[in-house]
């Protein structure tokens, strides 16, 4: 019996390895696909940015600035202030909060996006920016009161979620602004009054905000799990963020092959 | 509250309620209809785009709602739209999308 209980042990070592071995990947292409996303976030933002200098518009200069408040200015803080080790203890609060509120701003900035360039006509576009913002604002009040911006227990507090609901709601509403207003460019297209590559640019955003909306779903959906997440979790979101990096590039920056193929049509 | 209507808007509807016998509502519902149809709003439309519709869209409204002649009567209110009718006040979200994809 003996020499079968140690085939058996030793099974189960090499699944148990195994398994050890497939969570790293996961994690490594996740950490892969946040650097990607992050660094895509960045050079678009600072294109739109620079953009925005030279026109002396608005759209551009709210949706450059949603590009790095809520990317890499936003998260940088809070993973430094969540990792063990790498901030001291006493400064961890400090980054959660400026982390927290420039993912806020970033929100905020879309929001105003959304409203400006989709609903700039009646009042709805300006009430639900301004229930956006008081809710945004709500959230962080909330959570200073009642003494949070701790790592440990952020994730457990209702004003945290609160915010995380109106941030996560952002992109809820570009997606369906640009959903539905890709709709209306391909009639246009159809009747001569727009061109193909112009209608597609709103599915392509209509693409990249679905893509993140998951990645906060996905991320609100795990809250609840203990510890590490899931192997496939973390598997969607590195594959969600992928997906998000490469759109934001088409979407703001499309390459040539991509206009040649459009601009054909 | 409803947003207001376009200068292009405006004036086609007016041309078409002078030429046909539809009166100020129906002539303002047909051409929403055509509008939509185009992917448009009535906010929205420019005088291009709007000389567009009178000319591509507009007749097959006109005939399902059984008015005579809707051709020539497009063609009427395409002659009367002026060429320098003004712009909606807001860019439109493609004209927008158009400047941030700038190289």
């Amino acid at each position: 019996m003996e020499p079968v209980r140690a085939v058996e042990g030793g099974r189960r070592g090499n699944r148990d390895r195994l398994a050890q071995n497939r969570s790293i990947d996961v994690q490594a292409l996740s950490l892969t696909a946040l650097a990607f996303f992050l660094l895509s976030s960045t050079v678009v933002g600072i294109r739109l940015l620079c953009l925005a200098r030279r026109t002396r518009q608005t759209p551009e200069l709210a949706i450059g600035l949603a590009f790095l408040l809520g990317g890499v200015l936003g998260y940088v803080p809070i993973v430094l202030a969540s990792a063990e080790g790498l901030v001291a203890p006493a400064a961890a609060p400090a980054m959660l909060v400026l982390g927290i509120l420039s993912l806020d701003l970033g929100a905020a900035c879309l929001w105003w996006f959304s409203w400006r360039v989709f609903r700039s006509a009646g009042h709805l576009g300006r009430v639900v920016f301004a229930a956006a913002l008081a809710t945004l604002a709500v959230s962080l009040v909330g959570e200073a009161a009642s003494g949070g911006f701790d790592r440990a227990t952020l994730s457990h507090s209702a004003w945290y979620w609160l915010g995380f609901g109106a941030r996560t709601s952002a992109f809820a509403w570009c997606f369906v602004e640009s959903f539905l207003y890709f709709g209306r460019m391909q009639r246009r297209v159809r009747v001569g009054l727009a061109r193909e590559v112009d209608a597609h640019v709103f599915f392509l955003w209509s693409l990249t905000t679905a893509a993140v909306l998951s990645m906060f779903l996905l991320r609100a959906i795990a809250a609840g799990s203990q510890g590490t997440l899931p192997p496939l979790v973390v598997l969607a979101q590195a594959v969600l963020g992928l997906m998000a990096g490469a759109l934001i590039w088409i979407t703001f920056f499309p390459p040539r092959w991509y206009l040649r193929r459009y601009e054909s049509t | 509250m409803a947003p207001s209507c376009s200068p292009a808007f405006e004036e086609a509807a007016r041309h078409l309620e002078e030429l046909s016998d539809l009166d100020r509502l129906q002539a303002r519902g047909t051409l929403r209809i055509a509008l939509k149809e185009a992917g448009l709003a009535a906010h929205e439309v420019s005088g291009a785009e709007m000389r567009v519709v009178v000319e591509k869209l507009l007749p097959v409204e006109l005939d399902a709602r059984g008015i005579a002649e809707a051709d020539a009567l497009c063609a009427g209110i395409g002659e009367r739209l002026g060429e320098a009718t003004p712009e909606a006040e807001a860019p439109s979200p493609a004209s927008v999308f158009r400047r941030l994809r700038a190289r």
